[in-house]
């Protein structure tokens, strides 16, 4: 959606790592007012590096995994004059392990922070989202299916699924869609054996890593106007990795 | 002995995460016992159909499965996921195939009534 005072207001949840940082950047240059979300007090220190002339860039350090974190996310947004136009879902944890040996805290844990707390913000939003806005949950190309992450891909998929009913749910007023990145060029995939590191980009076919900025232009593009008939599916932004063998 | 898995109805964020977590701890006892696993999910769950609790429900044990088989397909581990319309079960047939095809594993068997002509997941 766009408005004459711009294409309103955004939140990005996770937004002081990994893919919040680009992905923030990119909707602020974009003409969207960002309201930054993360259980990391550092999001404060992104609100400085975003601001724009025109645009409200305000932050918010909440736990989405408790209602009064969703509660304080609420009350930012009806603080802010800017019509709600977009939730990026997009914070996200990793406790990684084999089958057998994950402790269940661990499966717990992920699902209540990757899947769980995004179904809980959104739900909680609902009555907050302006007619043409859009949801973006950021799942992975793991959701089909990755060694020693039988929590993460369970909530990725799960998400995937929330997804398919809301955007149903939610028609016509609001849009939801599932941005599922692939190996992306992160700090954690740097600290990756080069080695394993090399392994794993020679099973792209588009022959590289893909980068931050691969997966923010997916999220602008989902949350365009040029999007405005697409809702309810994933885009797999991997290279083709999700195809080859 | 096959371990099976069945979705049920979810109300409530809670309902949600505590299914998925007790797929996971009944696939990691199966899997400790050797049994070999059948999901039975909603196929219009799949595809969204419901509500946004029981999509998530059937999405992530779909991810279950997926994970599963990725992680122990090479050693054994025997898993698929039969989609049937809400009301009804799947036939012993079909639970025998899903439990016994070395080669028919970490696959959804989809015998639901509406999903033809959707993306399925």
């Amino acid at each position: 959606m766009t408005t004459s005072q711009g294409r309103g207001l955004a939140i990005v949840t996770g937004a002081a790592g990994g893919l919040g940082v680009p992905i923030t950047s990119r909707l602020v240059a974009e003409g969207y007012d960002l309201l930054l979300v993360d259980v990391d007090p550092a999001v404060r220190e992104r609100e400085a590096v975003l601001a724009t002339p025109g645009r409200s860039v305000v932050s918010c350090v909440a736990d989405l995994t408790t209602e009064s974190g969703v509660a304080s996310v609420a009350e930012a947004v009806r603080l802010t004059t800017s019509p709600l136009a977009l939730l990026v879902n997009n914070a996200g944890i990793t406790r990684d392990a084999r089958l057998m040996t994950m402790a269940e805290e661990d499966f717990d844990r992920v699902i209540d922070v990757n899947l769980i707390a995004a179904m809980r913000l959104t739900l909680g939003l609902e009555d907050l989202f302006a007619p043409g806005a859009s949801v973006i949950s950021m799942s992975s190309r793991a959701a089909l299916g990755n060694f020693g992450q039988v929590n993460y891909v369970t909530s990725k998929s799960a998400l995937a699924g929330f997804t398919r009913a809301l955007a149903q749910r939610w028609a016509p007023r609001v849009r939801a869609n599932v941005v599922a990145p692939g190996l992306v060029d992160t700090p954690m995939t740097r600290a990756m054996p080069t080695d394993v590191l090399t392994s794993l980009v020679e099973k792209i076919p588009a022959g590289r890593i893909g980068t931050a900025d691969d997966i923010a232009a997916a999220v602008v593009f989902l949350a365009s106007d040029d999007a405005a008939y697409v809702t309810g599916q994933i885009l797999t932004v991997c290279g083709g990795r999700s195809l080859a063998p | 002995m096959t371990t099976i898995i069945r979705q049920v109805d979810a109300t409530s964020l809670d309902d949600v995460a505590a299914q998925l977590r007790d797929a996971f701890t009944a696939a990691r006892s199966a899997v400790g016992a050797d049994d070999p696993i059948v999901v039975v999910a909603h196929g219009a769950d799949l595809l969204g159909q419901g509500s946004v609790e029981d999509a998530a429900v059937a999405g992530g044990l779909l991810g279950l499965v997926r994970a599963l088989m990725f992680e122990g397909g090479r050693k054994g581990w025997h898993i698929n996921l039969i989609a049937i319309d809400r009301g009804d079960e799947p036939t012993p047939e079909l639970i025998a195939a899903a439990m016994s095809i070395p080669t028919l594993n970490g696959q959804v068997l989809n015998v639901s009534s509406g999903h033809i002509g959707k993306v399925i997941p």
